[in-house]
């Protein structure tokens, strides 16, 4: 993988206190964390919003063990958008296990294949992500830290290879 | 006394045929499928092979269209949930198939 994947995922995007109470009002937290780290016009929030709630409806993206992976399609982005935010007491997610969500993946990418957009490396990148959230230890400290920065920083040090 | 009967083994090699491959929802759908029944769910891709009941797990198969997985179930109804996979694969998970597979 050309840029090393933990990279990708911006601070000021992030978050350690999501604090909605409905599916809605947490996928608007996150979508407002791209506007507000500069990597999604605020334009295209409305957009977003409705894609991740669309996305949802069809199943739920609570993948089990209190993380979530939402993840789709936008037009007009030019490179795919990657967060990681905490909840700390979790949201009920209609997860595969029952269990509430605490941990949100999410990835917001471009509609087609473009000079900053490789699918290959896309699906490199989500593979990735599944492999990390597999890690017991990385979902117990990505539950425990305290700032966006720690957060990211646990991402660079428990990389899978 | 008489002795305990193995575990039913059934195996079947299916291919992925779905144009967007295995990503989160149809994953959603196998483990969903899955947990429906007794039996343990192996899904093997080349020589790795991960937990046909855990969606993370099963995301990092990273099965892209055209992709051979071998699912292997392992209990007394062994036969009926390979049967229900089957019709997921075959169905591409409601969504269009990829051309040529």
């Amino acid at each position: 993988m050309a840029a090393e994947p933990w990279k990708l995922f911006r601070p000021t995007a992030c978050s350690v206190e999501l604090v909605g109470t409905t599916r809605e009002e947490v996928f608007g937290e996150l979508v407002e964390n791209f506007v507000h780290a500069k990597c999604l016009a605020e334009s295209q929030s409305k957009v977003a919003l409705k894609a991740l709630l669309e996305r949802e409806a069809l199943a739920s993206t609570g993948v089990g063990q209190r993380v979530a992976i939402p993840h789709v399609k936008l037009p007009g982005l030019e490179e795919a958008l990657f967060s990681l935010s905490l909840h700390r007491t979790g949201i009920d997610w209609n997860a595969i296990d029952g269990q509430p969500v605490a941990l949100f993946f999410t990835v917001l990418r471009p509609e087609k294949a473009g000079p900053r957009h490789d699918p290959e490396r896309h699906l490199e990148m989500m593979r990735w992500i599944s492999q990390l959230a597999r890690v017991a230890d990385f979902r117990r400290f990505a539950q425990a830290v305290t700032t966006k920065k720690a957060l990211v920083e646990l991402l660079r040090e428990m990389s899978p290879s | 006394m008489t002795a305990r009967p193995a575990a039913l083994e059934r195996r079947l090699t299916i291919r992925v045929v779905n144009a967007q491959g295995l990503h989160a929802r149809p994953c959603h759908a196998i483990v969903s499928k899955a947990l429906a029944f007794q039996s343990e769910l192996q899904i093997r891709r080349g020589g790795r092979a991960v937990n046909g009941k855990s969606i993370l797990e099963l995301m990092t198969l990273s099965a892209g269209p055209g992709t051979e997985l071998e699912l292997v179930a392992r209990g007394a109804d062994a036969e009926a949930l390979l049967a229900a996979l089957a019709a997921l694969f075959e169905g591409c998970f409601g969504e269009e198939r990829e051309p040529g597979n």
